[in-house]
């Protein structure tokens, strides 16, 4: 068979698993898993060095990168700790120079995820791809400013999609998003939705609106208060527009939707427009301070959600409202922010799972847990492929733990889940929960543990399953460094380990974990005690670690395994 | 109705209407070429797998006809179907539609054989593709 005739089979097979299998069959598939590859994605910064990846893959349309542990999301890594962006950004610009010109020529798609991006990271994507560049996502990532955005509109004038949402964005001024309007017209995705850029001059808004006609998702940062005289119409000139998100810093605003709309996130205004939220497929109402009954007005307008995230203001009651009212939803986050707070427990779950057959990802802070509640999901929801529950940290008492017989019945229910999170209070499952996420993970690829577990025995358990886990957090959990160690040898596909709070002896006892890069990170103060980040690398240890990380290295280990910090 | 004349690599000898010859590139380059006076030979294309293509290309070319009724789920379930033969012969036809440049069967072979090595460990898929090798030799 031609190389030709392989690579059109090739064609056909995108996900990355299929993908790697094809490429260990031989020389001849690996060489042309290569030339057909169209996107790839780096699961963590520090596995590869950027030269292999131009070496192996440099025909790609689309390339991801992410960065920092996810626990970064929430202030639980140090300052500086890494993931800079700026090695890959020259690694793909002196590939693509027209002098060179050996990899990356149709590279047209960026996704940065955690990442530490700076603004002459920026200046040197932006000069090198120019007007090649379509799609720029910079998710979830920090260390730049608005220059550095400013120099991206004004030399990649075909971005179609211009994404930096949650990115934390030092404001530098508005000129970057004048740099948008006055010369890109191929927008169809514009976000910078939770950034901390607002938005106070709309002319621009107002022109990119017009001359981008394809413009189908618009994510705003906050409308300022100095802005007096939003037209009413403003978003409706906006004819192909699905998505929006806005929120506004004053109030006695009026502002009409178009009826596309079919996702919302922000401000909803009151009085609500039924004809409009009818068509709500999505809702963000995390960043509102609706109180409980305007959740409920509001939610009695959708009947059609798939996807909401809300905050727990809405409570028991809420939920179950929401579950008679929404048996569409597919996906459901409810998070307990500051301010307002309400009151979910096992009992809301209970009207979820039993109304809502078609979930398939679910993220609940609750007050108060039960085993049925999680028998419920396992019952009537078979199509979960993400189950995330936190109990809340609080002095009233829990109706039911340890969660044992919840986990094990979930999982026996739902045999897709492949992302999971349980995240309890002390003795929240015994060894015998582990034990059962061990014998019914197959499939899982990412798991949080929080507050479970007695012994290491629990952990080795698990880690006897699990066979398709690539990335474990654990925190406060009563292991020791040696059964970590142990079972991260288990686990033949982990690579990637987030500990934190664990019965610490030795730190050097990780080193069993083989041939893995450790790096130990020292107490900051009193409230964040130390944590332990350890990945699979083919690069080897780091130079870009700030001195709170310490690389644990088996050259140490040999010579006494003395550890001071 | 003009008729064409194809060869397989055993000397066998299909005639065919012209409209359904054009629908391999090949062919049309070849009657471009020389015209329609003698036979088509096809050297690399068997009797069997020959037989196969036209009955492919004529089934769909009648279900794009006017005023058929064929459902798009009738055209999966014969495609399906059609594509439901052991690994050599499927090897074979994805060369044979590569060979005669019928792109539409050669996307169906090809994404079968891709369908068949998705989710198979290495070594497995290296077994299937030495067997359906030796089968052929």
């Amino acid at each position: 068979m031609s190389d030709e005739l392989l690579d059109s089979i090739f064609s056909f097979i995108d996900h990355p698993m299929d993908r790697r299998a094809l490429s260990e069959v031989c020389k001849r598939w690996y060489l042309a898993d290569a030339r057909t590859r169209k996107s790839i994605t780096i699961g963590f910064s520090y596995a590869i060095e950027p030269s292999s990846l131009s070496r192996r893959f440099g025909n790609i349309q689309a390339l991801k990168i992410k960065g920092k542990p996810r626990v970064s999301e929430f202030g639980m890594v140090v300052k500086d700790w890494g993931a800079y962006c700026e090695p890959w950004i020259q690694e793909l610009v002196s590939q693509r120079h027209p002098s060179s010109a050996t990899a990356f020529a149709s590279l047209t798609s960026l996704h940065f995820r955690r990442m530490e991006v700076s603004d002459t990271a920026l200046r040197l994507l932006a000069r090198g791809f120019g007007c090649s560049l379509q799609v720029l996502r910079l998710d979830k990532c920090s260390g730049f400013s608005t220059a550095g955005l400013e120099a991206v509109a004004r030399e990649c004038k075909s971005l179609r999609v211009l994404y930096l949402e949650e990115s934390v964005i030092e404001d530098d001024g508005s000129q970057w998003l004048h740099e948008l309007a006055v010369s890109n017209s191929a927008l169809e995705v514009l976000n910078f939705f939770l950034t901390g850029l607002d938005l106070s001059n709309l002319s621009d808004l107002a022109h990119i609106i017009a001359n981008c006609k394809s413009l189908t998702s618009l994510k705003l940062g906050e409308i300022s208060t100095g802005v007096v005289d939003l037209p009413a119409d403003i978003f409706i000139a906006a004819k192909s527009l699905k998505e929006l998100a806005v929120i506004f810093a004053r109030n006695n605003i009026s502002v009409n939707l178009p009826k596309t709309l079919t996702s919302f996130a922000g401000d909803l205004l009151f009085p609500l427009d039924p004809h409009v939220c009818s068509n709500f497929r999505e809702l963000d109402l995390m960043s509102t301070t609706l109180s409980a009954e305007e959740h409920m007005q509001v939610i009695q307008c959708c009947p059609n959600l798939e996807v909401l995230k809300v905050r727990n203001i809405i409570g028991d009651a809420g939920v179950a409202t929401l579950a008679s009212l929404c048996p569409k939803l597919r996906r459901i986050r409810i998070e307990n922010l500051e301010d307002a707070h309400g009151f979910c427990s096992y009992n809301g779950l209970i009207s979820l799972a039993s109304r809502c057959v078609n979930l398939q990802h679910v993220a609940i802070y609750v007050s108060d847990i039960a085993n049925s509640a999680l028998r419920a999901f396992g019952t009537h929801c078979p199509h979960m492929l993400d189950f995330r529950i936190v109990l809340l940290e609080s002095t009233l008492p829990v109706t039911e733990l340890p969660l044992d017989s919840g986990v094990r019945a979930l999982l026996q229910g739902c045999r897709k889940i492949t992302r999971l999170a349980i995240y309890l209070r002390n003795g929240g499952l015994t060894d015998a929960g582990l034990a059962a996420i061990g014998s019914l993970g197959e499939h899982l690829t990412w798991l949080l543990l929080g507050c479970v577990g007695s012994t290491d025995q629990g952990l080795i358990d698990l880690a006897s399953g699990c066979r398709s886990l690539q990335k474990l957090e654990l925190r406060d959990c009563p292991f020791t460094e040696r059964g970590i160690a142990v079972s991260v040898r288990l686990l033949a596909s982990l690579r990637f380990l987030w500990i934190q709070k664990y019965r610490e002896s030795n730190p050097y006892d990780l080193l069993q974990m083989g041939d893995w890069v450790v790096e130990y990170i020292v107490p900051s103060s009193d409230t964040t005690p130390s944590q332990v980040v350890a990945y699979r690398s083919t690069v080897g240890h780091r130079s870009d670690f700030p001195e709170e990380v310490i690389p644990l290295s088996q050259i140490a280990w040999a010579f006494g395994g003395e550890f001071h910090i | 109705m003009v008729k064409v004349t194809l060869k397989s690599a055993e000397g066998d000898v299909f005639e065919v209407d012209e409209e359904l010859a054009l629908e391999s590139l090949m062919v049309k380059n070849m009657i471009e070429d020389v015209g329609l006076d003698s036979a088509i030979s096809l050297p690399n294309v068997s009797s069997t797998i020959l037989a196969k293509v036209i009955e492919y290309i004529k089934f769909h070319m009648d279900a794009q006809k006017d005023g058929s009724k064929k459902t798009s789920e009738e055209i999966k379930a014969f495609d399906d179907d059609f594509v439901n033969v052991g690994i050599p012969t499927l090897f074979e036809m994805v060369l044979a539609s590569n060979y005669l440049n019928v792109k539409s069967l050669l996307s169906l072979t090809c994404n079968t054989v891709a369908n068949m090595i998705k989710t198979k460990p290495p070594a497995e898929v290296k077994e299937m593709f030495t067997s359906a090798k030796q089968a052929k030799a």
